[in-house]
């Protein structure tokens, strides 16, 4: 089953793929569904002996292409839709044990090329009006499998965390005629205090308006609606920018640090962004210290209001001397 | 995007390979259906040496 059901006090369609309570959860490593397959070995959802980057339709789908009318109809108020879109697996390494951080900066280049050309494909299809990309890494995030991989999401609908974004977006431009998050990197760089890796095609610092301690933002510093319009040299830019923020990461403890990582970029439901989505990457670890978690409780679920225990430019300090030291 | 004059290869593509990259990383893509109907996308990317030189 996959249904949307409209929430009318927020305005926001709500999924349910009911069939995901079967999903496999933390399987030993013998059993990984998504290692290559073995001679002689149980088959994984890969049937080959070895793999650079795969990509798959999730067994347990978010959304499907073709998800039937919902047989609950809803009401005026209470609307329901079809489930459509796409779920797909990414699966950035035949390594079971390896991470995005711990990757060459030539493999996350590979990594970048498969991202766009999936935000190209999944973009072109008529259901689909936002392309997700992300990736949820360790237990503390809810992962169920431990390879490494990310996910993307062919939404039918722009969600609202994005389009609250593009709406802010607009309006900026609207009232001063330029793009809110050149803007906004313009401060960071004035600033100086929150940036970890200002390279020449993509700069890493934490927010002014962290909403997580040690939460990163990775921005195109071209004005680019997309991934797919990113460059050969820039695609290069964001492999090393992204090389350089994981690695600080796992230095910062000294352990494999949870994350999630999302990217926000242009809609791809035909209307115009140029100018007003701005392609980059957000990542928001967990973490507060490298034992405590921060939790999303009752202020920052229940009233959509962070309540932060650090302020940006100490964990940022924290964070670039953990770049510079991964960096050696 | 334009949709209508992208390319794409949903559920309803047949099997293929093809190079679809042509940058300085190049790439081989190749597109099978599993027996339950999903798809899968094999990226295999020709290693440049040159470019291991560029870690930091």
């Amino acid at each position: 089953l996959n249904q949307l059901r409209w929430d009318p006090t927020l305005e926001e369609w709500v999924s349910y793929a009911t069939h995901r309570q079967d999903r496999t959860f933390l399987p030993p490593a013998e059993y990984c569904p998504l290692c290559p397959t073995k001679p002689d070995g149980f088959p994984t959802e890969v049937p080959r002996e070895s793999y650079d980057i795969v990509v798959f339709e999730n067994k347990f789908p978010s959304f499907v292409p073709d998800a039937s009318e919902p047989e609950e109809s809803g009401s005026a108020l209470s609307l329901t839709a079809p489930g459509r879109g796409a779920a797909e697996v990414v699966l950035y390494s035949e390594d079971h044990f390896a991470t995005l951080a711990e990757l060459s900066e030539e493999r996350i280049r590979n990594l970048v090329e498969a991202w766009a050309d999936r935000y190209r494909e999944l973009g072109a299809r008529e259901e689909i009006e936002y392309v997700f990309i992300f990736e949820n890494k360790g237990e503390a995030i809810g992962v169920t499998l431990h390879h490494p991989h990310g996910q993307i999401y062919g939404y039918p609908f722009v969600p609202p965390r994005p389009k609250r974004e593009l709406e802010a977006a607009r309006a900026h431009r609207e009232r001063r005629g330029s793009c809110l998050h050149c803007d906004l990197l313009a401060e960071e760089h004035a600033d100086g205090r929150r940036i970890l890796h200002k390279g020449e095609h993509f700069t890493v610092f934490v927010p002014f308006h962290a909403h997580f301690p040690y939460e990163a933002h990775v921005y195109a510093r071209r004005c680019v609606p997309s991934i797919l319009a990113l460059d050969e040299n820039e695609r290069w830019g964001l492999a090393r920018a992204l090389k350089r923020l994981l690695s600080g990461y796992d230095a910062l403890w000294g352990l494999s640090l949870p994350y999630m990582m999302v990217m926000h970029q242009a809609p791809t439901d035909g209307n115009g962004y140029e100018g007003v989505a701005h392609f980059h990457i957000e990542f928001y670890p967990p973490n507060r210290t490298a034992e405590k978690l921060k939790y999303l409780a009752g202020s920052e679920t229940g009233a959509g209001a962070f309540i932060m225990d650090a302020l940006p430019e100490k964990t940022a300090a924290e964070l670039h001397e953990a770049v510079e030291r991964a960096s050696r | 995007l334009n949709r209508s004059s992208d390319n794409h290869t949903g559920r309803n593509e047949q099997s293929g390979c093809r190079a679809f990259s042509r940058g300085r990383t190049q790439a081989k893509k190749e597109q099978k259906i599993k027996e339950d109907g999903r798809y899968i996308i094999f990226y295999t990317f020709e290693s440049e040496g040159e470019q291991e030189s560029r870690e930091p």
